[in-house]
């Protein structure tokens, strides 16, 4: 009774198709692609990185709760980012992206995922997640420089680390596989909550 | 089809005109026949020249003292490896002479231009050779007519017999002497050379005794050797280019002009540098290479002024010199030595070039200067400092990737400095080549287009069985002669082309692909670092600490001096459209000599990091500079100075403060705990993504180097690049008493960016930073020459 425990033509949990959270996974893990794709000035990688990570974890959230408008705008607003990254430069602009790029991360990536929590168990869901990401950060991280995106050299030239860096495909699909564990443990929570409350 | 087309038969009256040919076919080249100015007019003198079109090679028949027709056939010529040098060779046959045309073959080939990511085909020089028709061989030389006094050497050939060759040195040896030249480009097919279709017939003689005329002659040793009881033992040959072109015309002479320091201005701080007809070459001088634009008659009439003291302008004693310039592919250039006297004086030089089609001349200098060797156990032997330039930027390691293709050649293109110590040292680490090939070694012979005879072989081997494998190359050492790098220079170039040779050439049939990878490819040595300020006999004056007539402080002196290519990444297999280099930086270290026991503020070693790039996108975003510290005499302090391109402070506050507040978030939101250290989770990816972000749109500068390191990085902000760095150093204790040179390593890091991916430099060069330290002023006391310290000046690699 998971939350990803049955693999219909709708959602178990809601009612909705779930090739829409496939789909917004497989875009994400695309974007995230494109950052081998040179030049390596950092602005394209970091821009993309967020891009697709943020459709990983609105594809996370799409699991468990209905998120029509929240996909939708996490997909206009990413997706032309991405698309402008290509073009970005060495210069103001880029530096303007980035930043744009950040907060869209915070918006649609993080406070996504909080109210996300909050649309599952309220403030106790925020709560949660909160601490089921506190929980999963303290697993150590086994060796994944085989799936970066990257060669070690680029990474430090653009100031990364190539023992820590998201830039590399197993570390997208853990992440979204925690991320997809947090929302389900603050499911579990809640209604655990419920039978005890 | 072979046809004679021109038929020129001429006499020759005798006049003090030089007398020249051109003919100048579609393909071939040009020929010249030259008779000295001062040569004595012969009656009945022949000159028939036979040209055999359909550009072939055209051969001059003339005769010194006979006049006798040379075959028109390709065929009917045996061409001998043979250099005569400045020597006009001529073979003996029945009493008479007649001419043996000098050929310089070259022979089209495949050169993959590895800086430029070019495959191409480019005439490569094969050597010189002299074209002897086959009947003139015999079992007995033929005997020498009377009254000559060249040079007799006789050439013996496997199953052709022998010739006697007579090598006139001038008009004086022989009436008349003239020396014709061919330029043959020729193909080759099966390993054989070719001639519109036929072959040529290239012999090694058995007894091929090198004339003398070419050696590379040193100068007399310099007479005054002590100086205030310091005794210089052993010497060095150290390369200066001094005079770079400057356009000129004139008939029927050209007196050629120079640039060159011409004075020092007070208010700019810089010597002036104007163009004129002298060159100031100084003491010390042992050879003087002219190089010189085709004028159509390579006359030199030069003049080697010399004094006892050093003057600022041209003394009124000279020594003229009327020769004839050998050609250098296109070009004339022709070295002349100096004299004892010249070598222990001071010399100015100036010359003339005859310019019979009044033709703009450009024409440059490259002097070989005498001083203390490196090695030498005197006090002089620490003015030397370092040299070293290289394919790719530190840590990078070469790998191409040609495809299923062949590859016979590469060519490298590399510096040669200012200064630098003759002959060059080359070494190439972990050659290997990725090939298919019957055999189980494949050979690579490495040589400068300047002189393709002098070569550093080697041999690489398979150890696999199968068909196309990995051949491993020992590490590669050897040395390359002067002559592989004074034409350049000569040339106004410190740029040095390098070719790497493989035999047999590398090849594979698809699915197999011919790689070329090396850990590291450079040469290096050491060098003079001044011409002028430091010889054996006159030092600046260091009670001053400045440069005579300038005023200029004698703290700035550019000693070790590092250039490498700026390579993209490896990753990117190398291919016909793959990028070339991207950038050239030069690493200079610039410290005091011979100024001062305690090196003080103004006297701080500075290394200096500069850099040209190749295209409109490449910059350089990170650069850390660091030095060996830790020890007595090691720096102590240092502080990186940084030239910004585009540093605008309003756009350094915005990021700043942008920069702050997500400092400032990070710190609340870990004060209130959130995770932001995972690495598996969204909270940890946000952190990630902040992190970054600040690194790459903040400027950052801080202490860096790997331990036991002292240094500085910057990193400039998104917006912005460096255009250059220096590193001040500070230097603690003194190391030793007494007069020393201090080795200190140092360490590179460096990130680029361009539209491709630029392979980030990051590595060690031991003990490659020297400074020196003297006890006593009295070693340097002696008269300075004008513009002392130009000859570091403007040594930039010109990027075509």
């Amino acid at each position: 009774m998971g939350a990803l425990g049955g693999w219909g033509t709708t959602s178990p949990l809601v009612d909705m198709p779930v090739w829409k959270p496939i789909l917004l996974l497989l875009a994400g893990f695309l974007v995230l692609l494109s950052t081998a794709m040179p030049p390596w000035w950092g602005v394209q990688q970091l821009v993309r990185a967020n891009v697709g990570y943020v459709l990983a974890f609105v594809s996370a959230v799409c699991v468990f709760v209905e998120c029509r408008r929240f996909a939708l705008s996490a997909a206009a607003v990413g997706l032309p980012v991405a698309a402008l990254s290509f073009f970005a430069q060495r210069d103001l602009w880029g530096v303007v992206l980035l930043f744009a790029s950040q907060i869209y991360v915070l918006v649609w990536g993080w406070l996504g995922l909080l109210w996300a929590g909050w649309r599952l168990e309220g403030l106790l869901g925020v709560v949660v997640v909160f601490l089921a990401q506190l929980a999963l950060s303290l697993i150590p991280a086994p060796p994944l420089r085989f799936a970066n995106l990257l060669p070690d050299w680029a990474l430090y030239s653009i100031g990364d680390n190539p023992e820590t860096t998201y830039l590399n495909w197993a570390r997208f699909f853990i992440t979204y596989a925690t991320t997809v564990a947090t929302l389900h443990l603050t499911r579990l929570a809640g209604r655990r909550h419920r039978k005890t409350g | 089809m072979w046809a004679l087309f021109w038929r020129i038969s001429r006499t020759y009256a005798g006049s003090t005109a030089p007398y020249i040919y051109l003919l100048n076919f579609s393909y071939l080249e040009y020929i010249r026949l030259i008779t000295p100015p001062t040569g004595r007019g012969v009656p009945g003198f022949h000159l028939k020249v036979l040209a055999l079109l359909l550009m072939s090679v055209v051969l001059l028949a003339a005769g010194g003292a006979g006049g006798k027709q040379l075959p028109d056939d390709v065929a009917d010529y045996v061409f001998v490896e043979f250099d005569p040098g400045f020597y006009m060779p001529y073979a003996v046959l029945n009493f008479t002479l007649i001419h043996a045309p000098v050929v310089l073959l070259s022979v089209e080939r495949e050169v993959v231009v590895a800086d430029l990511g070019i495959n191409t085909t480019m005439y490569v020089p094969q050597g010189i050779y002299l074209a002897i028709p086959r009947t003139y061989f015999g079992k007995k030389p033929p005997a020498v007519p009377r009254g000559i006094k060249a040079e007799v050497v006789d050439l013996e050939v496997e199953g052709l017999g022998v010739v006697r060759l007579a090598l006139a040195r001038n008009a004086t040896e022989l009436p008349n002497a003239s020396a014709v030249y061919v330029f043959l480009n020729a193909e080759e097919r099966g390993g054989r050379y070719l001639y519109r279709g036929k072959p040529l017939d290239v012999r090694k003689p058995r007894n091929n005794k090198a004339t003398e005329a070419e050696g590379v002659g040193d100068a007399a040793p310099l007479s005054d050797t002590s100086k205030r009881g310091t005794t210089v033992y052993s010497w060095a040959r150290y390369i200066f280019g001094v005079a770079g072109p400057a356009k000129v015309a004139g008939n029927p002479r050209a007196k050629v002009t120079y640039f060159v320091a011409t004075g020092y201005d007070a208010n700019a701080k810089d010597f002036v540098v104007g163009r004129t007809d002298y060159a100031y070459l100084g003491r010390g001088v042992a050879d003087i290479h002219l190089f010189f634009t085709d004028t159509g008659d390579p006359w030199v009439y030069a003049y080697i002024y010399v004094s006892d003291v050093p003057t600022t302008t041209p003394p009124a004693s000279y020594r003229y010199v009327v020769t004839r310039a050998p050609p250098f592919g296109r070009a004339y250039l022709l070295r002349i030595s100096t004299t004892d006297y010249e070598a222990n004086g001071y010399v100015w030089f100036s010359a003339e070039i005859s310019n019979p089609y009044n033709r703009l001349v450009n024409a440059s200098i490259a002097a070989v200067y005498r001083r203390p060797s490196p090695a030498d156990t005197s006090v002089y032997s620490l003015l030397t400092a370092n040299w070293r330039s290289a394919v790719g930027q530190p840590g990078y390691m070469f790998i191409g990737d040609y495809g299923w293709t062949r590859v016979s050649r590469l060519l490298f293109r590399l510096g040669v400095p200012q200064g630098a110590q003759m002959p060059i040292n080359l070494v190439i680490e972990n050659l290997r080549v990725y090939t298919c090939s019957s055999s189980s070694s494949v050979s690579v012979r490495i040589y400068s287009l300047a002189d393709p005879n002098s070569a550093v072989t080697a041999t690489g081997y398979k150890y696999v069985s199968n068909l196309c494998g990995p051949y491993h190359f020992p590490r590669i050492t050897g040395a390359l002669p002067e002559s592989a790098a004074a034409p350049f220079l000569a040339g106004n170039s410190t740029a040095t082309w390098l070719l790497l040779e493989f035999n047999p050439p590398l090849s594979a049939s698809h699915p197999e692909r011919v790689y070329v990878a090396f850990d590291s490819f450079y040469i290096y040595g050491q060098r003079w670092p001044e011409i002028w300020s430091h010889d054996s006999q006159n030092w600046l004056p260091t009670s001053s600490r400045t440069y005579a007539y300038t005023g200029l402080s004698s703290a700035i002196v550019a000693r070790d001096y590092l250039s490498y290519s700026v390579w993209p990444g490896s990753k990117f297999a190398y291919n016909d459209t793959a990028p070339y280099i991207r950038a050239v930086a030069y690493v200079t270290i610039t410290t005091q000599t011979g100024a001062a026991l305690i090196p003080s503020s103004p006297l701080s070693p500075h290394i200096s990091y500069s850099y040209v790039p190749t295209d409109g996108s490449t910059r350089l975003v990170s650069i850390c500079l660091a030095t060996e510290t830790g020890a007595r005499g090691l720096p102590n302090a240092v502080t990186l100075y940084i030239a910004r391109s585009n540093a605008n402070a309003m756009l350094d506050a915005v990021v700043g403060a942008i920069g702050k507040a997500l400092t400032a978030a990070t710190l609340i939101l870990t004060v209130f705990g959130l995770p932001t250290g995972g690495l598996f989770t969204a909270a940890g990816y946000v952190s990630w993504g902040l992190g970054l972000l600040l690194r790459m749109a903040e400027g950052r500068q801080g202490l860096c180097g790997p331990s036991g390191y002292l240094g500085e990085y910057y990193t400039a902000p998104m917006y912005d690049w460096i255009r250059s760095a220096t590193l001040a150093i500070g230097i603690g204790g003194l190391p030793i008493t007494g007069d020393y040179k201090q080795h200190v390593s140092i360490f590179i890091r460096e990130s680029y960016i361009g539209n491709f991916p630029i392979y980030s430099g990051n590595g060690t060069y031991t003990n490659f930073f020297t400074y020196v330290g003297f006890t006593t002023y009295s070693y340097f006391n002696g008269s300075a020459e004008p513009y002392g310290g130009i000859g570091w000046v403007g040594y930039y690699i010109p990027i075509s």
